[in-house]
Parts: C-alpha cells; sequence; structure tokens
C-alpha cells in the first residue's frame, strides 16, 4: 500500500514538473514574442506586424494572433480572426494589468464556436494551450499577444510517459511482491512447520517430527523441538512403563496375598503349619507393599518439589561407616566382606536422612547383588570441592545395554532375581534424586560377572570456609 | 486471499496513476469572459471631409557657408488640413533666407507654382526667379530640393522644373534626382565632367542619367510616369523618344507604336519668338497605325510631351507634324485639346498624369484582390473618393463587397487624424449590412480597411454609423475599436 502511495506520488509529480517546465517554456516564448512585437506594433506597420506573426507561427507549429487594448485581434497568422473581440479570461487578465498567463481549453468538450474557431490545426486538436503576454510600447499596454499552442502532443507525450513509469512500476511491484512472497515463505515455512509439529504434539502424537532444511536459527530451532518431542516421547513411553511396573508392582503382592488367602479360606483340611506358613507370606508381601508405596511416594513427593532437603553439618565418612555397620551382618552372614576406606574425612552441609538412604541403597544393592564370598567396599575421599564416594562390588555386574537405564523407575536388569531379593525398582531412581537434590552426579561402572562400581559426587559445602 | 486482493488494489492504484488525469488541464469555459474597456477617448464621428491638423518633423536643406555642402535642419511644422508635408517644406525652402551659418537656396521671390507626386516621383515646378542663379547655383537648389522632399509624401525621386522646364546650367540634363549624398563641390565637379565628356565624344562618354518617362495607363485615360536609366547619345531626344518606342517595363500601355515610322529624328527648332521646340515629324499613316494600336492619339502627344520637355533642358514645347503639317488640335479625353502655333506642352493636356491607387475587391474563393487603378494625383489621395471607388463595378472575376444599393451619400463622413481614417457611415449603409455572413462583413470591413490604409497618412480606420460608435455591422467584426489592415486577406499572385 505504501509502495502504491509512493509511486501514485512520485508518477504525479514527475507528470506535474515535466508539464509546468512545459507551460514555462511555452510562456517565455509567449514573452519573446510580445517583446519583439513592440517596434512594429509602435510603428504600425500592419505589413511587417502579419510578417512576424506569420514567422513566429511557422516556427513554432501553433497560432499566434495579437490583439489590441480591446482584445480584438489585429495580426492573426491564419488571417482568420482579425476584427474579433476574443473574450478570453487569459486576454482578459492581461488587458486588466496582469503579467503573462496561460490556460488550456478542451474543444471536445465546448460546445463554443467561438472557442472551436480559434483552432488551428487541421487534426481540429482537442486541447489547445492558450498563452498570453502584454505587449508594451513606451511604458503602457499596447497590445496582446495570444499564442496558441497544441497541448494535445504535450498531454500525449505525458499520458505514454506516465504509463511507461506506470508499467514500470508495477512490473517492479509485482517482482517486489514475487520476491516478498518467496522470501515469507523461506521464513514462514519452517515456522508453519513447527506449529503443525506443535498441534500434532497437542493432539497426543509425540511420535512426530518436524523436518526443516538448512543451517539456521529454524533448523536449530525444529532439532530442539524434535529432540524435545523425543524426550517427551521417552518420558511418556518411561511413564507408562512406569504405571505398567507400578501397576504390576502393585497387583503382584495383592495378587500373591489373594492366592494365599483364598487357599486358606477354601482349605479344606485345617493345618495350622500351612497357615502360620502363609500367613507369613501375606506378611512379607504386605512389607513389600508397603515399602512399594513408601517409595513410589517419596518419589512422587520428589517430582511434585514437596521433598525439601534439610541441610545439617555432618561427617560422610561417619555416614557410610554407620550405613555399613547396619549392613555388615547380611553381608557376613553370606560371606561377603564389607569394608569402608576414608581417604579423607569430609564435612559438609547436607540432608543426613537422605544420604543416609541413599548409600544405605547402594550398599544393599551391592550385598544383594553379589555371590556369596565377595565383596563390598565404600571409599570416601576428597575430589577437589566435590566429596567422592565409591561403592564398589564384585557382584554378577550390569550388562552394558541396562547401564543407561538402572537408575529408571521400575527398571530391573533381571525381573526374576529382583523379585527373589525384594527390591521394589524404585531404589536406584530414588538414590539419583536424591544426589540430585544435593546438586551432586551419581555414575556407574560395571562387567559382567566382575563387578559394579557406583560412584556419587556431592558438592563439598562448609559453611564454615 | 486477502494477498491477493491487496495485490489488485496496488495494481489499480498504480495504474490509475498513470493516466494523466484531466485535472492537470484547467478546462475553462470561455465565452462568459467580460473584457475591460477602453478608457481612451473615442473621437467624434466626422460628417463631411477633413484632415485634423497635425505636426511632422521634416528636414530642410540649406547651403554651408562655404558652398561646400548641403547642411540638414530637422524642425516641427504643423500642417493645416490637406496641407501636404511635401508642399509646405518646399515653401518653407524657398521663403527662407538662410541664417548666420546656412545660406538660402532659393533668390528671393521663388515660389511654388506646382507639386506633381505620382508613383513616388515627385515634379515640382518653380517660379521664373530661379532662373536668375547661375549654372552652379541651380545645381544646387536642385540637390536642396530633393533632399528636402525625399521621405515626405512617399516621395523617392524627384523632377526639378522651373517654370514647366527642365533647366541645367551645363546644357545636360539632370534627368530624375536621387537623393544627393555627396558634397556640393563633388557634385558640381561632376556635372561639368560629364559635360565636358560628353561634348567631346557622347558615345563614349556613356553618360547614364534617370529619366522619367511616360506611358499609359491601361484604362487610357491618363498617363502614368514610369522611372528608366538611359544613356545619353547624342541627341538626348532621340534616346527618349526610342525609349517610349520600345514600351513600358512596368506593364503601362505603349504610346508610340513601335514601327518604323514612328523612328523619326527630333529637330531642335528656335521659333520667331525665341521658343525653343523639338520637332517630331510622322507620316500621315501615323493616325492610321495609332488606331490599329489601340493607342488615342492624344496620349501618344501627352506623353512625348511630358517626357521631352521636362527632361530636356531648354525646350519649350514639342512640333508633331503630320505629313508635315504641324497639329494644332486633337480629341482629348474630356474633349478637344487645342496647340497655340502647334505647340505642345504638357500643360496643354489638363493634369493627365495619373498615379495608381490599390483598391481592394473580394475573389470567389473569400480573398481579398488588389487592383491598381490610375486616379488623378488629386483623387488618389482623396479617402472618399477611393472608398467611392469601391462601390464601383469591379473588373471581371472579382466581387463587389459594398452591400447593393449603397451610394456616395451613405458615406457621412471621413477625418484623417492621427493616422486613422474615421469613417462615418449612414443607417442605410447599416441596415443593408444586416444578414451578412461571416465572410461577408469580414470582405467589407477589410477591404474598405486596407484601401484606405495604402494612403501614407492612414495606417488604421475606425468606423462609426450614423454619427455613434457601433459594436459591429453584422455581427462579425467588433467596430469598436480601430482596426488595422489585414494583410493575410489579400490573395498574392502566383
Amino acid at each position: 500500500m505504501a509502495f502504491a502511495i509512493v509511486a501514485t506520488m512520485l508518477i504525479r509529480m514527475v507528470g506535474e514538473y515535466l508539464f509546468s517546465q512545459k507551460v514555462r517554456e511555452e510562456q517565455r516564448m509567449t514573452e519573446d514574442l510580445a517583446a519583439g512585437f513592440v517596434s512594429v506594433l509602435g510603428d504600425r506597420d500592419a505589413g511587417a506586424l502579419y510578417a512576424q506573426v506569420l514567422e513566429a507561427a511557422e516556427q513554432s507549429d501553433s497560432r499566434v494572433i495579437v490583439l489590441d487594448t480591446q482584445g480584438v485581434a489585429q495580426a492573426d497568422s491564419l488571417s482568420q480572426a482579425n476584427g474579433q473581440r476574443l473574450a478570453l479570461q487569459e486576454v482578459a487578465h492581461v488587458l486588466r494589468g496582469g503579467a503573462s498567463t496561460y490556460g488550456f481549453y478542451d474543444l471536445r468538450s465546448s460546445s463554443s464556436t467561438f472557442l472551436r474557431s480559434l483552432s488551428f490545426s487541421a487534426r481540429g486538436d482537442a486541447l489547445m494551450g492558450v498563452y498570453t503576454a502584454p505587449i508594451p510600447v513606451e511604458g503602457r499596454l499596447a497590445g496582446v499577444v495570444l499564442y496558441l499552442s497544441d497541448a494535445r502532443e504535450v498531454f500525449d507525450n505525458l499520458t505514454r510517459m506516465q504509463l511507461r513509469m506506470t508499467v514500470w512500476l508495477v512490473l517492479v511491484a509485482l517482482a517486489v511482491l514475487t520476491m516478498s512472497v518467496l522470501v515469507t515463505r523461506l521464513f514462514t515455512r519452517p515456522i508453519e512447520e513447527l506449529s503443525a509439529g506443535i498441534a500434532r504434539m497437542t493432539n497426543g502424537d509425540l511420535s512426530s517430527r518436524v523436518t526443516v532444511r538448512g543451517h539456521n536459527e529454524y533448523s536449530q530451532l525444529a532439532e530442539a523441538f524434535n529432540m524435545m518431542c523425543q524426550r517427551l516421547e521417552r518420558l511418556d513411553q518411561t511413564r507408562n512403563q512406569f504405571v505398567s511396573n507400578a501397576s504390576h508392582e502393585l497387583k503382584t503382592p495383592l495378587s500373591t496375598m489373594k492366592v494365599l488367602i483364598q487357599t486358606l479360606q477354601y482349605q479344606d483340611v485345617y493345618d495350622p503349619e500351612m497357615q502360620a506358613e502363609f500367613l507369613g507370606d501375606i506378611d512379607a508381601e504386605i512389607d513389600r507393599l508397603n515399602a512399594i508405596v513408601g517409595d513410589l511416594l517419596t518419589l512422587v513427593n520428589i517430582d511434585s518439589g514437596r521433598q525439601e532437603l534439610k541441610p545439617e553439618l555432618l561427617r560422610l565418612d561417619e555416614l557410610i561407616d554407620e550405613t555399613a555397620y547396619r549392613l555388615r551382618p547380611l553381608a557376613e552372614k553370606r560371606g561377603i566382606h564389607m569394608d569402608v576406606v576414608v581417604k579423607d574425612r569430609i564435612e559438609t552441609m547436607a540432608d543426613a536422612r537422605k544420604l543416609s538412604q541413599v548409600f544405605y541403597n547402594l550398599m544393599d544393592n551391592a550385598v544383594k547383588y553379589t555371590p556369596d564370598g565377595g565383596f563390598v567396599r565404600a571409599e570416601v575421599g576428597r575430589n577437589g570441592r566435590m566429596a567422592r564416594v565409591t561403592v564398589s562390588d564384585s557382584g554378577i555386574g550390569i550388562p552394558k545395554a541396562d547401564l543407561i537405564h538402572v537408575f529408571d523407575r521400575f527398571y530391573r536388569v533381571d525381573k526374576a532375581r529382583a523379585r527373589t531379593t525384594g527390591g521394589t525398582g524404585l531404589g536406584l531412581s530414588i538414590v539419583k534424586q536424591f544426589i540430585l537434590m544435593h546438586e551432586g552426579t551419581v555414575d556407574v561402572d560395571s562387567e559382567e560377572n566382575v563387578g559394579s562400581t557406583f560412584t556419587v559426587e556431592l558438592p563439598i559445602i562448609n559453611l564454615t570456609a | 486471499m486477502k494477498r491477493l486482493a491487496l495485490f489488485l488494489i496496488l495494481a489499480a492504484l498504480l495504474f490509475t496513476s498513470g493516466c494523466v488525469s484531466i485535472s492537470l488541464t484547467q478546462v475553462e469555459t470561455a465565452g462568459d469572459t467580460v473584457l475591460p474597456e477602453s478608457t481612451a477617448t473615442v473621437p467624434p464621428a466626422p460628417v463631411g471631409d477633413s484632415r485634423a491638423d497635425r505636426a511632422q518633423r521634416i528636414t530642410l536643406y540649406f547651403i554651408s557657408m562655404d558652398m561646400q555642402q548641403l547642411i540638414p535642419l530637422s524642425r516641427s511644422i504643423r500642417l493645416m488640413g490637406d496641407e501636404s508635408a511635401a508642399e509646405k517644406a518646399l515653401e518653407l525652402l524657398l521663403e527662407s533666407t538662410g541664417t548666420d551659418s546656412l545660406l538660402p537656396v532659393a533668390p528671393a521671390g521663388t515660389r511654388l507654382r506646382a507639386l506633381e507626386i505620382s508613383q513616388g516621383i515627385a515634379t515640382v515646378d518653380l517660379s521664373v526667379d530661379a532662373l536668375t542663379l547661375n549654372a552652379q547655383e541651380l545645381v544646387w537648389l536642385k540637390a536642396a530640393v530633393v533632399n528636402t522632399l525625399i521621405g515626405l509624401d512617399g516621395i523617392k525621386q524627384v523632377n526639378v522644373l522651373i517654370d514647366g522646364k527642365e533647366e541645367s546650367g551645363t546644357g545636360l540634363p539632370n534627368g530624375t534626382l536621387r537623393f544627393v549624398s555627396e558634397t556640393l563641390t563633388a557634385l558640381w565637379a561632376q556635372q561639368q565632367v560629364d559635360a565636358q565628356r560628353f561634348e567631346e565624344n557622347p558615345a563614349a562618354a556613356q553618360i547614364l542619367r534617370t529619366f522619367t518617362l511616360y506611358f499609359g495607363t491601361q484604362d487610357q485615360s491618363r498617363l502614368l510616369p514610369e522611372l528608366r536609366e538611359l544613356v545619353l547619345e547624342r541627341d538626348p531626344a532621340a534616346t527618349l523618344l526610342e525609349a517610349l518606342r520600345r514600351g513600358s517595363d512596368k506593364g503601362s500601355r505603349r504610346v508610340i507604336p513601335g514601327s518604323a515610322m514612328t523612328s523619326c529624328a527630333p529637330e531642335r527648332l528656335t521659333l520667331e519668338d525665341g521658343r525653343r521646340v523639338i520637332r517630331l515629324s510622322f507620316p500621315g499613316q501615323i493616325k492610321a497605325q495609332l488606331e490599329t494600336a489601340g493607342i488615342p492619339a492624344w496620349q501618344m502627344y501627352a506623353s512625348l510631351s511630358y517626357t521631352l520637355c521636362r527632361a530636356l533642358p531648354r525646350v519649350d514645347g514639342i512640333m508633331v507634324c503630320i505629313d508635315g503639317n504641324p497639329l494644332t488640335r486633337v480629341q482629348g479625353p474630356q474633349g478637344m485639346l487645342h496647340f497655340e502655333g502647334g505647340i505642345m506642352i504638357p500643360a496643354a493636356f489638363n493634369d493627365v498624369v495619373a498615379t495608381m491607387s490599390t483598391l481592394y475587391y473580394a475573389d470567389d474563393s473569400g480573398m481579398l484582390t488588389p487592383v491598381r487603378r490610375p486616379m488623378d494625383c488629386r483623387s488618389a489621395t482623396a479617402p472618399r473618393i477611393l472608398l467611392c471607388s469601391l462601390m464601383e463595378a469591379p473588373g471581371a472575376g472579382m466581387l463587389s463587397v459594398m452591400p447593393e444599393g449603397v451610394s456616395e451619400a451613405d458615406i457621412i463622413g471621413i477625418r484623417l487624424e492621427d493616422g486613422c481614417a474615421l469613417v462615418n457611415l449612414s443607417g442605410n449603409f447599416y441596415r443593408l449590412c444586416q444578414g451578412m455572413s461571416r465572410q461577408q462583413e469580414r470582405l467589407l470591413i477589410y477591404a474598405m480597411v486596407n484601401t484606405l490604409c495604402e494612403l501614407e497618412a492612414v495606417d488604421r480606420v475606425r468606423f462609426y454609423v450614423g454619427d455613434q460608435t457601433v459594436e459591429s455591422l453584422a455581427g462579425w467584426i467588433y467596430l469598436g475599436t480601430e482596426l488595422m489592415p489585414n494583410p493575410g486577406l489579400i490573395r498574392r499572385p502566383s
């Protein structure tokens, strides 16, 4: 729109400029003619006046008329208007003392025979330019020069020029429009694709991806979007897996309990030993269920942000020692050697309860998955500004493919074995979350049938430092 | 869709802006404009013919005290009525007794007897008082007269006569004179040298002179002067006669048949009373010759008389003898002409010299055709006579511009004032013009204007009707102003 306005103004301004230039040129010519007529009009030499008028008209391909102070034509290059009083506004203006002036007449729309009689071209030109200038003789007005020119040619030329300009501007506008459409498409298409992808995702299709070619910000955005989709999809899958696993883990003890209870219920012959055994199993299942629910609640609280750290100054090495003390009887029962190596005594601000659960889970897992006669070792040391605790064992190890999943919720490397060892499948998830809450890291390195090493690094926060 | 709509709007805007709208043109309506009226005073309508008094600047030429050159003296004179500037200037020149530094050109008492102006040639006739001048002084007098007259009333060349005759101190004819630019001393010296050379050997001398020859008008009613440059031979009279026999170079009618019988040798005679005449003897068949040639006899004799008497010094008249007998009378255009003693002098032919006036008639193409008509010198400068001539039947192929039924009485008055001819027409004239077409009125008005503006003293015309100014006769040509001639309406000879 702005372009159209500017183009319109430009064409109009150019047209008006050229038009006014032409008008000024003809006005100057008229004034020059008037100056040339001064002496012959002063001498009242009709022959010389006519000759001059004729020459002027021939040179400029126009019609020239000299009027007296009453507006009566005294010399006319066509010798037709002599004796006629030419009542034109431009003539009246000069006769009233005005300077040279001009006007245009459209003979097509005029019904005046007087006007049409002034036309001088055989073509019967429609547009006539009328220019007048005073002829002063000895300081007083002695006559008026009337110069009639064919304005049609001027307007035709002007129209042609403006049409050419218009065509060029339209072409330019088209080109600009096309370019802008292309460029816009270049910029908006990726955004449209992204929007479509978001819409699909909103509708639940987390598997959709966006394809954006190039190496610009849009492709980077698309890549980030795809990664986000991938993560969301994985999270969704994980969630679904989690829900599935949680359901299964919750349903399993319930099912077991139901079977046991139904067996007891429909026992034909009362067997107190079997009853005691079954009740013991039910109790174990209840404990298991309770543990699962407890762990689930812990994770839910962590996820919802309701779990808060309660940091207090503690000795990490003492915490590890205490945890090892609790598990040593279980380990020794199976001939597993439990060892704690304190390289550095580390005092830090941390949540003792949560860290206690972290190291208990790690060392408990180490004992569970180490065959009889193996070893479990916990080392505490400083690694720069971080406290490093490693729990290594000589257990069955974790396959390489499962290493990245061991911290996932309900993930079991060996589901059958996990069940017999009594785990909930949430222990390592809780470990990871608690360590993350402390702004630490936990990593695992393992080799099947050799053993596993879990490394926990925590920032040493010492308020007195 | 929105984009498409925007695009279409853009294209439409550009396209329409490319058209030169009619708003660029200041289209005006004409015909409603009122022009301011002139505040100049309009002279009253004339009744009768008159000419306004006027001032004119003239230059009189006097002789310097050392008699070496002519000294111009400009002065403004007041001309009353029909007074001629040329006549007035001559009168002043002849009357003048000079000043402390200037000598008079003519002896006291010298007066102007007559002044004839025709075709730009002035023939001045001074009184015999001028004969008291010696030969050199006579040359000075002629030079002063010529220079004073040239430029006035359309005069281009001058014949100076004394008592109707050419006088020359050297015996050689001076001819028709142009403006003298050389000093008086040089002029006189040249005259003497010419005379001497001519006397020693006329053929070898090759003396060139411009003479005024007189030929017939087309209507054979008058004579028209015509300048001719001739080489003087032993007998200047024979030279002039031969030039007349050859005929006019400007389309005038011949006045002497070109046959051998007109080739006679002029004889110079001195009569008993002392008058010097040139005798031309022709055979009796000359009359039949003249009739065959369609030349009126009087015209031949008048031409010979005017040409020879005005050109040759010391010639009081001519004598035409037919079969040895002097001709004493001939039928003239207005009655019988008598020649006392058979001596023909120009004065005997009653102002037969004419001048050509230009009248404008219309042709069938809607243009004006100029028609040259001979008129006596006085009538040729009379505006009324010129307008009345337009009322006469035009020649073949031409149409009268005057409305049917107009007469001289419809011209109430004409007055020449400050270069403008004020023409007062009657109410009858106006009435007869009603219903005229644009072309008819245009031709009528400009025939009158162009004709009157042929007069030296007129360069524009204003019309009145019944003593009042009117806007127009028939509604086409505006008469509330002074009209200049329209040269573009004149058909030029192809």
